[in-house]
This record gives C-alpha cells, sequence and structure tokens, in this order.
C-alpha cells in the first residue's frame, strides 16, 4: 500500500523525468537544422520507473532513444559515391569540354580549315610570296593551338594530380576520426559522438566508395573498393591510403595504395574514383589523341611537300618539323619559319605558275591521313566523345540527385526534427510538469492534514 | 509520412532549383539564338553542325577559285577576241594584195601593215595577268613568252595546264598555253603572208587567204574553249550558291533554337518558378508555434 511519502517520491520522478523529456525536446529543436543529428526521444515509461538495471544498458543516456533508419542510412551512403563521382565528373569535363573551345574561331577546327584553305589560295597564286606567308602564319596558328590544348590539358593533369592528393589527405583524417569514435564503443558512446561518426561516414562515402557493416558492439568496418578483406577502419585498426606517382614521358600515372595491404583495386566511385579515372584514363587518351593527330599531320604534310619544288627551285624540304614527336613539338621546319618563300607549291622545277603541290596538300584535309580518317572527323569525334562524357555525366548526376533527395527524405522522416512535432510534446510535457508539481501541493496539504490529526 | 522541416527545404530548394536550370538553359538558348552551344549540349547535333560548318567554309573557298578562274577566263576571252581580229585584219590585208591591181609598191605598204599586226599579235601573246605572263604555260614568270627575231617566233613557255579546284574532285583547266597560240599557225602564216607581200608574189599572197581562214577557225576554236571554261564556271557557281543555301538552313534546323517555342518555355517556367517561390514562402512561415 502506497504510504503519502511514496507518493512524494513518485511525483519527483514524474517532474524529473518530465524535465528530461523537456531537456531532450530543447535538444532536438536546437538541432533542427543540423543534417547530421538524428532526433532523440525521451521514452517516458522507462523515464518514471528507472531501475539499477538499465544504467547498464551500454548508452549512458539512459530512458532516451536515438531514432534513426538504418537502411536508408546505409543506401544513402551507397548512393552518394555515385553523386560523388558524377558531380567531379561533369565539372572536369566540362573543363575540358572549355579546353578545346568548340565550335569558335580559335577552335582547333577553324584553324584547321584556315590552314587548308590558306594551301589553297596558294595553289591559285603559286608565285606569290604573300600567299605563302599566309600559309606560315596559319601553320603557326595551328601548331600554337595544338600546343596552347596539349599543355592545358597537361596542366589540367598537374592540377587533379593535387586534387587527388587533397582528397586523399581529407580521406585519411575522416578515417582517423572514425577509428578514434570506434574506440568509445560501449559504455562510453554517446549519441553525439554516433552522429559524428555517421557525418564522417557520410562525408567519406562522398569521396570513395565504401561499403560499411556495423558490429555487435558498434564498431563500425569500413572497406573500399575490390579489396574487401583488407579493411580501411575497422574497430580501431586504421589503414590509411597513399597516393603513388609514376611518370611516363610527359604523362602522370596516380596509383592508390594501402599503408598496409598493397594497391588500392577498383576505386570507382566517390570524388577520388572520378578523379582517378579521369588523371589517369581519360587525359592521357585525349592527350593521346592529339598527338597522333600532330604526328600524322605534319607526316602527312611533310610527305607531299617533299616532293614538290619552291621558287628557288629546290625540292624535298620539309614543311613541318621532321621531329614531331607529339602535340607539344608540333613546330614548322625552322627554315621554313625563318623564310616562308621556300614553301613548295609546285610539282616541277622551275615552274613559278604551278600549284599542283599546294592544291595536293589542301586535299589532305578529304585524305583519310589520321588513323585512316580524315583529320577533320578524326578531331570531330574527340569533341563528340568528351561532349558524351559531359551530357552522360550530367543526366547521371542530376539522376543521383533525385534518388539522394528522396532516400534524404525517406531518413529525415525518421530521424530528422520536426518542430510541429517536438512545440507539441513540449506543451504536452510542460502540462504533465504543471500537474506533477500541483500533486506536491496536493501531498503537502494531505501531509498538513495528518499533522492537523494530532 | 512524417514531413519534417528538413524534408519541406530540401524538396523545395531541389524543385526551385530544376527550374532555375531549366530558366538558365532556356536563357542561354534565347541569347544566343542557339540549342547546341557546346558539343555536350547535344553531341550528335554538335557533331552534325560541325560538319556543315566545315562544308560551308570548304565552299567559301571553291567560291574563292571560282572568281580566280573567272578573272583568268575572262582575261582569256578578251584576249582570244583581239587576236581574232587581228587575223580577220591580216586576211582582209591578203584579198587587198591579191587584187590584181596592186603594184609592188603598195604591196610592200600592206606588207608594213601585215608586220603591225604581228607585232600586235605579239603584244598580245606577251601580255600579263596578275603579273603573270597569260600564255607561257606554268612558265609564268618568263619575260616574254614569245621572242620574234623578224623570221621566226620562238615560245619560251611550256605546255602545261592550270588548273582551278572548283568543287571537291572537280577541276577546270583555265589557261591558254603559248604552244594553243601557236598552234593555229597565227606567227607562222602571218609571216608568210608579209613575206608574199614583200616578194610581191600574188599566187603566193592569194594562198594565203584561205590558209588564214584556217588560223582564224583554229583562234575561235580556242576561244570557245574559254567559253565553255567559263559556263562551266558560272554553271558550278550557281551550284554551289545553292547548296549553300541549303546547307546554311540544315545548319540552322541543327543548332539554332526555336525562339518562339523557346520564349513559350521560358514564360511557362517562369510562372513555376513563382508559384514555387509563393508557396515556399508561405509554407517556411507556418508551423505550430503560430497556434500555441
Amino acid at each position: 500500500m502506497a504510504s503519502i511519502s511514496s507518493l512524494m517520491g513518485i511525483t519527483r520522478i514524474a517532474m524529473s523525468a518530465y524535465q528530461t523529456a523537456i531537456d531532450t525536446t530543447a535538444r532536438n529543436i536546437a538541432n533542427v537544422d543540423n543534417e547530421a543529428y538524428s532526433r532523440r526521444r525521451a521514452s517516458i515509461s522507462q523515464l518514471v520507473t528507472p531501475s539499477s538495471r538499465n544504467s547498464g544498458s551500454g548508452l549512458g543516456q539512459e530512458g532516451i532513444e536515438r531514432i534513426r533508419e538504418h537502411f536508408v542510412q546505409n543506401q544513402l551512403w551507397y548512393k552518394k559515391q555515385n553523386l560523388g563521382k558524377n558531380e567531379t565528373d561533369e565539372l572536369i569535363f566540362s573543363q575540358i569540354e572549355k579546353t578545346f573551345g568548340e565550335p569558335s574561331e580559335s577552335g582547333l577546327t577553324n584553324i584547321l580549315t584556315q590552314f587548308w584553305n590558306s594551301w589553297n589560295d596558294l595553289a591559285n597564286d603559286p608565285e606569290s610570296s604573300t600567299a605563302r606567308t599566309i600559309v606560315k602564319d596559319r601553320a603557326i596558328l595551328l601548331s600554337n593551338t595544338f600546343k596552347q590544348i596539349a599543355s592545358d590539358l597537361h596542366n589540367l593533369q598537374e592540377e587533379i594530380g593535387y586534387d587527388i592528393q587533397d582528397r586523399v589527405d581529407t580521406i585519411n583524417g575522416l578515417l582517423s576520426q572514425i577509428r578514434e569514435i570506434n574506440t568509445y564503443s560501449g559504455p562510453n558512446m554517446t549519441y553525439d559522438l554516433l552522429d559524428q561518426r555517421d557525418k564522417a561516414i557520410d562525408d567519406l562515402s562522398q569521396l570513395i566508395n565504401i561499403n560499411v557493416s556495423e558490429d555487435s558492439e558498434g564498431m563500425v568496418r569500413i572497406t573500399t573498393g575490390g579489396n574487401m578483406l583488407v579493411p580501411l577502419v575497422s574497430g580501431d585498426f586504421i589503414n590509411p591510403i597513399e597516393t603513388r606517382v609514376a611518370r611516363f614521358s610527359e604523362l602522370y600515372q596516380v596509383d592508390v595504395s594501402f599503408a598496409q595491404g598493397g594497391q588500392v583495386e577498383a576505386i570507382t566511385g566517390g570524388e577520388l574514383g572520378s578523379l582517378l579515372s579521369i588523371h589517369n584514363d581519360y587525359l592521357p587518351s585525349y592527350l593521346n589523341d592529339l598527338d597522333t593527330m600532330a604526328v600524322e599531320l605534319s607526316q602527312a604534310v611533310n610527305a607531299v611537300h617533299q616532293t614538290g619544288y619552291n621558287l628557288d627551285n629546290a625540292t624535298g624540304k620539309n614543311f613541318f618539323s621532321p621531329n614531331v614527336g607529339n602535340a607539344l613539338t608540333f613546330e614548322l621546319d625552322a627554315s621554313i619559319y625563318a623564310d616562308p618563300t621556300l614553301i613548295a607549291s609546285s610539282a616541277y622545277a622551275g615552274e613559278a605558275g604551278d600549284g599542283t603541290i599546294a592544291q595536293q596538300i589542301s586535299d589532305l584535309q578529304f585524305a583519310n591521313t589520321v588513323e585512316a580518317q580524315k583529320i577533320g572527323d578524326y578531331y570531330n569525334s574527340l569533341i563528340s566523345n568528351v561532349g558524351d562524357r559531359v551530357q552522360e555525366a550530367k543526366f547521371l548526376k542530376s539522376n543521383h540527385e533525385m534518388v539522394i533527395q528522396s532516400l534524404e527524405n525517406q531518413r529525415d522522416s525518421v530521424s530528422a526534427v520536426s518542430l510541429d512535432e517536438e512545440m507539441t510534446n513540449l506543451v504536452r510535457y510542460e502540462q504533465a510538469y504543471e500537474a506533477a508539481s500541483r500533486m506536491i501541493k496536493v501531498v503537502d496539504d494531505l501531509m498538513q492534514t495528518v499533522i492537523n490529526l494530532i | 509520412m512524417r514531413v519534417t522541416q528538413s524534408i519541406l527545404t530540401r524538396n523545395m530548394i531541389g524543385n526551385m532549383n530544376q527550374n532555375r536550370e531549366t530558366m538558365d538553359r532556356l536563357q542561354s538558348a534565347m541569347s544566343t539564338g542557339k540549342e547546341v552551344n557546346s558539343s555536350s549540349d547535344d553531341p550528335v547535333r554538335f557533331a552534325r553542325a560541325n560538319r556543315y560548318r566545315q562544308m560551308i567554309a570548304q565552299n567559301d573557298q571553291y567560291k574563292r577559285n571560282i572568281n580566280d578562274a573567272m578573272g583568268w577566263t575572262n582575261n582569256y576571252e578578251t584576249l582570244m577576241g583581239e587576236l581574232h581580229g587581228f587575223v580577220v585584219e591580216a586576211k582582209e590585208a591578203a584579198i587587198q594584195g591579191a587584187d590584181n591591181t596592186q603594184s609592188a609598191g603598195t604591196r610592200e605598204i600592206i606588207a608594213e601593215r601585215v608586220e603591225g599586226l604581228i607585232n600586235q599579235v605579239l603584244n598580245v601573246a606577251n601580255s600579263s595577268y596578275v603579273g603573270k605572263a597569260a600564255f607561257a604555260g606554268t612558265l609564268t614568270n618568263v619575260d616574254t613568252a614569245f621572242e620574234y627575231d623578224g623570221n621566226t617566233v620562238t615560245y619560251n613557255g611550256n605546255d602545261r595546264e592550270m588548273s582551278r579546284r572548283i568543287a571537291e574532285s572537280l577541276d577546270v583547266t583555265i589557261n591558254i598555253t603559248g604552244n594553243d597560240v601557236q598552234g593555229t599557225g597565227v606567227f607562222t602564216e602571218l609571216i608568210a603572208l608579209r613575206d608574199a607581200l614583200t616578194s610581191n608574189d600574188r599566187v603566193a599572197v592569194a594562198a594565203q587567204i584561205a590558209t588564214l581562214e584556217n588560223v582564224e577557225d583554229e583562234m575561235l576554236t580556242l576561244a570557245s574553249k574559254v567559253g565553255l571554261a567559263k559556263n562551266h564556271l558560272s554553271l558550278t557557281e550557281e551550284r554551289l550558291g545553292t547548296a549553300e543555301t541549303n546547307i546554311v538552313s540544315f545548319l540552322s534546323h541543327t543548332e539554332d533554337a526555336d525562339l518562339a517555342d523557346i520564349i513559350a518555355k521560358y514564360s511557362s517556367e517562369e510562372i513555376a518558378y513563382k508559384a514555387a517561390l509563393e508557396a515556399t514562402a508561405k509554407a517556411i512561415n507556418l508551423n505550430v508555434l503560430d497556434f500555441i
């Protein structure tokens, strides 16, 4: 049977329970705009019957739940790596597209057309040194454009190299945060730490493709790429990643490896995945295409030019340097550069009025000079390829944005703070608290009554 | 579903971004007049447009070539007309010289007139067009294509044709070489007429009438070759013009924006955006705090 003094006890417990509930509500309201925060809920039934058995529940926040949706959260981490990749893809491929600068007056397409046309004009006026100067100027413009594009792409590769290093540093920072929080597992873990760890994993999933699993102790294990057996972090073990740069002639190749466990395989997602594939595959391939164009164009023009005679009746001369090895070394022959009147246009010695050779060089635009394609078509397909990448990245990005938006909504539907809900709860808890404190007055009155009996 | 503040905000921002993106795309289409501004806008259409642009640039070159060729053929037309005129004059001189009533003295005077004609023919044959010898084949930088020592004419040029590219894999020959001119016999027959007149050989002079008629025919044949080439040029020019009109319209169809369509889309997008803004402003302000 309840005594009056135990009534006092119940009331005291109820008041402190509602105080905790109000405290939790206040915390929720304070975090209404905090993306990383999972809302808490004070569980009144547990609060009003505190028992020593529950205090060891392992979370040190007796009676307060952290509401979180595991399945959706894992989905989000999985999808965010795609978003990170596509966002970066779009950004960098757009940059590459702008480097080519098509269509414009200064684009390679137009410069090439002008180059061919200048030879045709020379064919019409083979005696002229003005026409030769124009051919030379157009050729210089052409070689400069090649060099400009190639060096822009090389610079971009270098910049991406720094970006990769930067992302790797960020990843390692996040890994050590996660490991740190892992060590608190057990009675020392708090909800705030769990929020922080989720946030760190969230950030990590934007940067690199990861698999996350959580053990019974509440410690997470994270692996990446194809290396399921080599974790990045597992419990209090951390295995940071590092970059190794190799250089092949003008090109760089970056590999990522674990501090322990060799090379990281299949980094296909996240910003790092995007940066690595552009740095190691796409940029070298574009540069290689440009180099092929420069080399084969110079050889084709030289082959015809060598058969021609110039105004001095000399033959066998190169027009472009015979040592063009790539787009960066695409140069005119030094003697032509110094004296454009040495440009050959005639197929016959001493016939100044013959423009056959100039016409033949102009006709090279219709010949399959580069990889069995016309140079214009070859370049066109290179540009289209870059455009395709940008378009694809844009499309996938907006797709993933939509998926992630709806996943985030699903997650928030469970774990985010709703002001309406919190305010309603606040009113409820406030009233309950008021009622409980009114109880004290009643109990006090009861006590007075009993005392007055004496 | 439990809808929280964060869901409301996320959806609204997402929708407005989408509105904004569409409006941005439409706006750039309106301001550039083009729907395809770069390869990534539409790689297939871009590649096609690029090919059209190259074709247009190529056509421009062909038109330049045709203009150049036209200049040459016009010049040859004039020159051949003049040469033909001289041959006709020489024929008249032969008819005059073949007349029985002429004396040795008057034939001598006619011979001098023929000598004058020979020099005029030489003048034309050695003329140049834009600084290049007209009748020297590809040896356009010779000083005199024909040298005359009073009895014989020597040709310093060659027999090479000059041609211009007037369409893809279509060349047209624009020149008449010195050999062609010499082949008509204009020099030899005029010299023979002069000699016959000087030596007062009436029969030989009379024989030159028919020969000169032959030369005249040959001249006309050469002139008609020029006429044909000219005809060819103007036909091709016309064809290139039509082709260009077509390509330009293909290009426009490929990359240009349909302004009426774009503007209509833009206005409807604008309405959607305004509505989204208004809804956002209202919804965000709305919560239970206003009622407790």
